[in-house]
């Protein structure tokens, strides 16, 4: 069998990963590699020639993020926006999580290393993608202009890279856990509810043009307001 | 004393933290001399010492330095004509300007996590960012209060714009983008748009 890409291979770049990611490309020693996937600093060397060479097959091996694709499908199909988007939302931080140390390397090293900047992503285009295909399909979105879906779709997920990288930083936390993705979901609730609440919002503001004589209850259109008590937001 | 004791203390101090910061983002924290900060600073390592102490206090205080503040943020008339959108754009980049620069720190901090495992010193940065946070809510509570825009979860959206001008701001420093790069304009320009059309009053 012709194999390419060798389990010591995948065991150093792995290590190798986690190296850089913890010190910098700097600070990296090809001894700490070693160390980290248990083989010989030699193997290393032999494998990969040198610490320039090994960063670089590293950043081309973990430069794309990886999606759990039964859970996002389960996502993308959930109709009830607030299910939907709190589940969206825990794909992407997981995935997110799972992929911090490509991240802080992209933060760390794009501005030392043109074929880092050349891979990087801070708001990833693959979650950004999926995320703006899950909002222009809720009804609440009919009407909306594309580009302004967009600009909804780059809030929420740098709001959840930022958690990530948070978590991250300030806590010294490197591995995904349940517990964590529990404190992640008390953070993003309100945020789901302020992204309902802005997709409300505009509907109305294309629904109600300015200068009409709405009645001062009404974040519910006006049509609606005529034959039905009103709802939310006008609690009043 | 004599009067030498600080002939140039201001200037000096702001060399060295420059010199710092890119000294330890290139070299690495332990690698990085103070007499090689001095060097490329042009002061004397002795300037360095009584002005910061030790080579971990420096760093402590470039970081401190480097870290976006509340306070460098002029913040617009509550009662001005102007549209909210307009007015909001100078605000948004200024916010985003202070995220810019802090970068190189914010940068240095992730290299030196493992080896500081400083606690203080991580949340000394989130502490500010939250301070800029509350003072844009206030600023937003204060328009509404004035009637020039509408009810939202104002903390909200404060955290969705601070999320947006760090990770972008990540962005635009790996691009290598100077502060008034068109990107960054259309940037400030379409987010300051949207945030008008989000906020305006419903009359």
């Amino acid at each position: 069998m012709v194999n390419t890409f060798s389990e010591t291979d995948g065991a150093i770049l792995n290590g190798a990963l986690e190296v850089f990611s913890r010190k910098g490309y700097v600070d990296a020693t090809v001894n700490a590699v070693a160390r980290s996937a248990g083989v010989n600093s030699l193997t290393v060397f032999r494998h990969f020639k040198d610490k320039e060479n090994l960063f670089r097959a590293v950043v081309e091996r973990h430069a794309n993020p990886t999606l759990g694709d039964g859970r996002l499908h389960a996502a993308m199909a959930n109709a009830s926006p607030l299910a939907g988007l709190a589940e969206l939302a825990h794909v992407f931080f997981e995935t997110i999580f799972r992929n911090i140390h490509i991240l802080r390397i992209f933060i760390m090293e794009s501005g030392h290393f043109p074929f880092v900047r050349e891979k990087a992503w801070f708001v990833s285009p693959v979650l950004l993608g999926h995320f703006s295909a899950y909002l222009a399909a809720l009804p609440l979105n009919a009407g909306m202009p594309p580009a302004e879906t967009s600009l909804l779709a780059e809030m929420f997920v740098a709001h959840v890279t930022r958690r990530a990288l948070e978590y991250n930083k300030h806590d010294n936390i490197w591995e995904y856990s349940p517990g964590l993705a529990e404190d992640f979901d008390a953070k993003i609730r309100p945020q789901i509810s302020c992204l309902l609440d802005a997709m409300s919002a505009r509907r109305d503001a294309r629904q109600n043009p300015p200068l009409n004589d709405r009645q001062a209850t009404g974040t519910a259109p006006r049509r609606a307001t005529a034959k039905r008590p009103a709802r939310a937001g006008g609690k009043t | 004393m004599s009067m030498t004791s600080d002939p140039d203390g201001g200037g000096s101090k702001k060399r060295i933290e420059e010199a710092a910061v890119n000294l330890f983002a290139d070299m690495g924290y332990a690698r990085t001399t103070t007499s090689a900060i001095a060097k490329r600073a042009g002061v004397n390592e002795v300037t360095l010492f009584r002005i910061f102490g030790s080579k971990r206090e420096l760093l402590r205080e470039v970081y401190y330095q480097m870290t976006p503040d509340a306070e460098q943020v002029a913040l617009p008339s509550l009662t001005s004509t102007t549209d909210i959108g307009d007015e909001l754009a100078p605000l948004l980049r200024s916010y985003l300007l202070l995220h810019l620069g802090h970068m190189p720190a914010y940068r240095l901090s992730l290299q030196l996590q493992e080896e500081l495992n400083d606690k203080e010193f991580y949340h000394h940065s989130f502490r500010k960012i939250e301070g800029m946070i509350a003072q844009f809510v206030a600023y937003l509570r204060a328009l509404r209060a004035n009637g020039r825009i509408a009810e939202a979860d104002y903390s909200a959206l404060a955290e969705y714009l601070f999320s947006l001008f760090l990770i972008k701001a990540q962005e635009y420093t790996s691009l290598g983008l100077p502060p008034d790069a068109p990107e960054i304009e259309a940037f400030i320009a379409s987010y300051s748009r949207y945030l008008g059309e989000l906020l305006r009053p419903i009359p």
